[in-house]
């Protein structure tokens, strides 16, 4: 036995007298009767040594307990019990305490020895031990029934069973969420075919005989004359020649152009085309709506700047910058220190354009606007190259999911 | 289009900042891509004179020059240039000056020998990019000078971008112009003297046009007397600044003078030209003529010439002849200024691969009424400047002399088409501004005389843009949205297709994209059946995307193929796309699903090491599309064994709802996959979205109250006898009460015997109405069995 533990019972063995063990022991309080008090910390072992202890001390045939005594031991019994570490631990406060060689039969015993007019006080002291010693063992039975682990517990730590992770191609989740905006504000998805003709895709949009892009080095041209559509314009004339005005779409589509594909250019992309023709569209309408666009798609506050510019199928025609979504406008390395990144392409619907389609420029007027959806998804998701959008690799697209 | 700030100021006063000139300029309309800065402040730097010249002890490219820099005491530098000679006036920059190169200059040994600074090349000291020799300085200059008296301060050069309708502005005097517009400003043009000599010119020199309409003006001067010479140290810095290589006095000035006006020119020395009698002509079909460029150059009748009398000595526009240009020896010079056909000379440009700051400038349309003060302007400088004089008068030769056009507008047409109030007086201001003159002005509108370089007004609109733009985009308000609904466009297939995107990934699926072009080898591997309907693009980029993609299976099993190489192993893959068939009339397009899936991935966590087998992976495919098509509402879908070079024997099948080919299903070809050093199934699948019925909304069936009786059969039969088969076959005694058919197992093996399976499956009886006694069950039950073993020959061997 260890040194403190000898000590220990030396004192309580000595004296009947108040103390509390000085050897630094925690376990054990003895009382300033020559019974023992404990006040048990948590091992079996532990408990052990003190019933070792009880059992030492019953030699010494103590002196019968006073009614304070009682009333102590009750306290400290049902402290005692609340503490049990575990079921064994609780079954040995249950033998220290109500067990044939525990407590009880000391309370009664000196239940016998009291004053004749003393007795119902000793009385009602020892009923009262028994119930909440009682009370006490039965709380913290289910306190710890509550807390144990049951055999068939889980590991919930362990990796779940994950169902894999799908996810929407970038540039779709933006035309999704191109389309969801201004369908709020009343516009329609119209569609066209990628194969189009040189009329829906350049003459009806007023582009010169000899402009550029109809060039077989710019366009690609199928062998029977019609082409891959270079832009999602030629849904405006479709919409416009099968419906009177006012028509007010959005065009979400592929288009192509003949561009030896680097970081920025691709063989084929996506654009989304807006238009809205009626009596008295102004220029300051589609400032408006590509104003709520951007705030829509870049957050509160963003705005739409205009830069004039020159399209053949709108006058007057303007490039449109949104306020840089990364800096707000302060200035940074994605909008080059100029607080606005470029987005679209648009102007008031040329009157070649109507006259194209059979309606007549004195009586409406139109806006239109086109925006690269490439460039809005690398912007917005800081893609660094366009081939990636086309490369597929799938730790690429989970990112996105 | 690079515009030098100090040229432009020539022109206009202009105080702003270089940021303030920048938002200026982009904002009407003509947008700064770039400022750049050319040269410094040179400080340290000075002018120096070689005074001796011997050569490096270790280098033989490298030579020691012993320099005067104005102090006195003669320094030693180290030099590679070519062209060091004794007495030679050039740049010096000693030790410790940071060169606007961003290059700072250190004591060094070079090859041993100590150099004391550097003798400097145009680009060392940031004016241009040219490094093919020190500068090489006017002899008059005195050692010591500060560089920054000979090159001058830093330059600032705008980089425009000039949209295609505004030709006028591909010059400094056009971007001074529009400047004084949108300032308000004046415009300052530049003197012209001219001491013109006696004779006239039009006894020296004839114009005569052939095609007034590819050329409809001509002019000709002729300078005589000239000294060819290097230009003046200005006119050389602003055409390098301008990215114009300088050659002598008397070509400078002309390329001088197109980037000061706009107006390309062209001077041939005369004595070479044969007769008097400029020819604007159309080529001789196999014409060959010399160009400048030291080319010769096969024409055709669709070119231009100019000609003498015997041989095409310029192409109209784009570029002289070699064998009339100008040499060290010129004296007598034929100056041309000439408009030519826009349309024209863009053809000619790019049917000879020519594209000259000539060409560029009359593709994009020249000011006819220009012509001969620019050429006035250009004999101006080669008196002053190459001392030549020009001859009396000039020949213009302008067949087509055109009026000015007219144009009018209405005030509340343009405040209604801008959204913006601008009062009248403000509105005709930018006008007079923009130098359109009022023929008649009311409180209606107005119509003006539109100025010959604003060749792109022709229409009300066209003026709406230049109020819009002087008046300030920024002016145009954003007010809240105002919606509209303007039902017209029929947007139901988008939305559906909008939802079934959601709904795919839902299931796990990555959505992939492809290009719409492909490889035609790649379509031939993987979708065989479609060779006959190519469209093969007459133009393509490259061979990789020469074809449109007929079916997404290819790019489908390429892009598992190029995931499974980067190991990624697991893979659950859509795309939905368009597809192209050759038809009979043009090329039918189609809107497919494909799905493509390889490895474990819809395994649980504990369970991804076992190999994945055929028959997990196209039933789990499978499983895939049939629960696909129900979301789409389509249930009825049969699957029939399909022959496919691209996927495994008798592991494929058509998709079919009724009589119509939905799509196909199967593993890929184990050689296919072989190749791309894949070792286990892939499971591809097509699904055409054009043909799926249109979606019914569902109406309630009523959900059965009454309990359902289930009996379980295995039978054995005969290994090619199908789960169709034995569908069809049980449907053939099925009573009403029959009410579900699950199959769920499926055992060969050895014990069975050969070609034998067995295959267990769970009968599902309900009367809606009342509880089925176990004596009628029993009755609809045996009649099944019996039916089965009658018609497919199958042995019961199990029944619970």
């Amino acid at each position: 036995m260890e040194p403190g533990r000898n000590s220990f019972f030396a004192l309580n063995l000595e004296t009947c007298g108040y103390h509390q063990d000085t050897a630094s022991d925690p376990i054990i309080l003895s009382s300033p009767n020559p019974h023992i008090i404990l006040s048990s910390h948590h091992s079996v072992l532990q408990t052990n040594i003190i019933l070792l202890c009880v059992s030492l001390i019953s030699f010494y045939k103590p002196c019968p307990m006073q009614l304070e005594d009682i009333q102590h031991l009750t306290d400290t019994a049902v402290a005692d019990i609340a503490a049990a570490a575990d079921e064994t631990a609780l079954e040995a406060a249950r033998v220290r305490y109500l067990g044939r060689k525990g407590k009880l039969p000391d309370i009664m015993a000196a239940l016998k020895t009291a004053a004749p007019e003393q007795r119902p006080q000793y009385g009602q002291a020892a009923n009262q031990f028994k119930t909440r010693v009682g009370e006490a063992l039965d709380a913290r039975k289910s306190a710890l029934a509550a807390t144990a682990t049951p055999a068939n517990a889980l590991d919930v730590t362990r990796p779940g069973d994950l169902p894999p992770l799908g996810s929407i191609h970038p540039i779709r989740q933006i035309i999704g969420r191109v389309t969801e905006i201004f369908d709020r504000i009343g516009f329609t998805v119209a569609t066209g075919p990628d194969i189009d003709s040189v009329f829906n895709n350049f003459d009806a949009l007023n582009t010169p005989a000899d402009h550029p892009s109809r060039d077989p080095q710019d366009t690609f041209y199928l062998e029977d004359g019609s082409l891959l559509r270079c832009h999602t314009s030629p849904v405006q004339v479709r919409h416009m020649l099968k419906h009177p005005p006012p028509v007010r779409i959005i065009a979400p589509g592929r288009a192509y152009r003949r561009d030896t594909p680097d970081a920025t250019h691709s063989a084929n992309f996506h654009q989304v085309e807006g238009l809205y023709v009626d009596k008295k569209v102004s220029m300051a309408d589609l400032k408006s709506d590509l104003t709520y666009f951007a705030g829509e798609v870049l957050g509160p506050g963003a705005k739409a700047r205009f830069r004039p510019h020159f399209f053949p199928f709108t006058e007057p025609s303007v490039e449109v910058d949104f306020t840089c979504h990364v800096c707000k406008g302060k200035g940074c390395r994605v909008c080059k220190n100029s607080g606005w990144i470029e987005i679209a392409g648009a102007g008031m619907v040329d009157p070649n354009v109507f006259q194209a389609v059979n309606y007549d420029p004195d009586a409406v007027t139109g806006y239109a606007f086109g925006m690269g959806l490439e460039r809005i998804a690398m912007i917005l998701l800081e893609i660094d190259d366009i081939r990636r959008l086309y490369d597929n690799d799938v730790r690429f697209l989970r990112q996105f999911a | 289009m690079l515009i030098p700030l100090s040229w432009l100021k020539d022109y206009i006063e202009l105080h702003e900042d270089v940021d303030a000139l920048r938002e200026l300029l982009t904002f009407s309309g003509l947008e700064v891509e770039a400022v750049e800065t050319h040269g410094s402040d040179f400080e340290q730097i000075v002018v120096a004179e070689i005074t001796a010249i011997s050569p490096h002890p270790n280098a033989d490219k490298l030579t020691l020059c012993t320099i005067e820099d104005g102090s006195g005491v003669p320094q030693t530098v180290v030099c590679g240039a070519p062209n060091v000679r004794v007495g030679m006036k050039t740049i010096f920059a000693p030790v410790g000056v940071t060169l606007p190169n961003g290059l700072t200059l250190k004591k060094a040994k070079i090859r041993g020998v100590e150099s004391l600074g550097m003798l400097c090349a145009e680009d060392e000291l940031g004016l241009s990019k040219a490094h093919d020799g020190i500068m090489d300085l006017a002899a008059d200059l005195s050692p010591g000078t500060p560089a920054v008296d000979v090159l001058g301060g830093p330059e600032i050069v705008f980089d425009l971008e000039v949209t295609p309708n505004r030709p006028d502005c591909l010059s400094v005097i056009g971007v001074a112009r529009e400047l004084a517009a949108i300032t308000g400003r004046e415009l300052k043009l530049p003197e012209t003297p001219l001491r013109e000599g006696r004779e006239s010119t039009a006894d020296r020199a004839k114009v005569r046009i052939d095609d007034p309409e590819a050329c409809p003006r001509y002019t000709a001067r002729v300078l005589t007397g000239a000294h060819v010479g290097p230009s003046p140290d200005w006119m050389q810095k602003r055409l390098r600044l301008c990215g114009i290589r300088p050659i002598n006095n008397l070509v400078d000035i002309t390329n001088y003078v197109m980037l000061e006006t706009g107006q390309p020119l062209h001077a041939f020395d005369q004595s070479l030209l044969h007769g008097d009698t400029v020819i604007v002509r159309r080529a001789a079909e196999g014409e060959v003529m010399q160009t400048l460029d030291d080319k010769p150059r096969k024409l055709s009748a669709e070119h231009l010439v100019i000609a003498d009398a015997g041989r095409a000595v310029a192409v109209a526009g784009v570029m002289g002849g070699a064998d009339s240009e100008i040499r060290d020896n010129t004296t007598t010079v034929l100056l041309e200024s000439a408009a030519f056909q826009s349309s024209r000379v863009r053809a000619t440009a790019k049917s000879l691969g020519m594209h000259t700051d000539s060409s560029y400038r009359f593709a994009r349309g020249c000011d006819m009424n220009n012509v001969e003060w620019v050429s006035r302007r250009a004999a101006s400088l080669m008196q002053q400047h190459a001392g030549a004089t020009p001859l009396k008068g000039v020949v213009d030769v302008w067949p087509g002399e055109r009026s000015p056009v007219q144009v009018s507008c209405r005030w509340k047409k343009i405040t209604d088409l801008i959204g913006v109030d601008i009062p009248v007086d403000t509105m005709r201001g930018y006008f007079h501004r923009l130098g359109l003159k009022d023929v008649e002005s009311s409180d209606e509108g107005c119509t003006l005389e539109i100025p010959s370089f604003r060749d792109d007004l022709r229409r009300e609109v066209d003026l709406i843009e230049e109020i819009a733009r002087l008046n300030g985009l920024d002016k145009i308000p954003a007010r809240d949205p105002i919606g509209r609904i303007v039902p017209t466009a029929n947007d139901r297939p988008t939305r559906r297709l909008m939802n079934l995107w959601s709904r795919v990934a839902a299931m796990g699926f990555n959505e992939i994209m492809n290009y719409s072009l492909t490889a035609p080898e790649s379509l031939n591997a993987l979708d065989p059946n479609a060779a006959a309907r190519q469209e093969h693009l007459p133009n393509p980029i490259s061979q990789d995307q020469a074809v449109l993609r007929t079916s997404l299976i290819p790019q489908m099993a390429e892009t598992l193929a190029r995931n499974y190489a980067r190991q990624n192993h697991e893979l659950s893959l859509f795309e939905i796309g368009t597809i192209f068939l050759k038809a009979e009339t043009g090329v039918e397009e189609q809107t497919r699903i494909a799905f493509g899936q390889l490895g474990p991935v819809h395994r649980p966590a504990l369970d991804k090491q076992r190999p994945v087998s055929d028959t997990e992976a196209f039933y789990g495919l499978k499983g895939v599309v049939e629960t696909f098509l129900k979301s789409e509402g389509v249930h009825e879908v049969t699957f029939i064994p399909l022959e496919d070079k691209s996927f495994a024997p008798g592991q494929a099948a058509d998709i079919l709802l009724g009589k119509t080919h939905l799509g196909r299903i199967g593993l890929l070809a184990r050689e296919l996959r072989e190749d791309w050093k894949i070792h286990e199934p892939v499971a591809l699948a097509e699904i055409i979205l054009d043909v799926l019925p249109k979606r019914k909304t569902p109406v309630m069936k009523p959900v059965p109250t009454m309990p359902a009786t289930a009996r379980d059969t295995a039978l054995i039969l005969d290994r090619a006898v199908t789960h169709a088969e034995i569908l069809a076959c049980i449907q053939k005694a099925a009573p009403y009460e029959l009410e579900d058919v699950q199959l769920f197992d499926v055992f060969e093996g050895k014990k069975l015997g050969e070609n034998r399976k067995s295959m267990a499956y769970r009968f599902t009886y309900r009367n809606p109405k009342k509880t089925l006694t176990d004596k009628a069950v029993e009755k609809f039950h045996g009649k099944i069995e019996a039916r089965l073993m009658q018609d497919l020959g199958a042995e019961i061997v199990g029944r619970g």
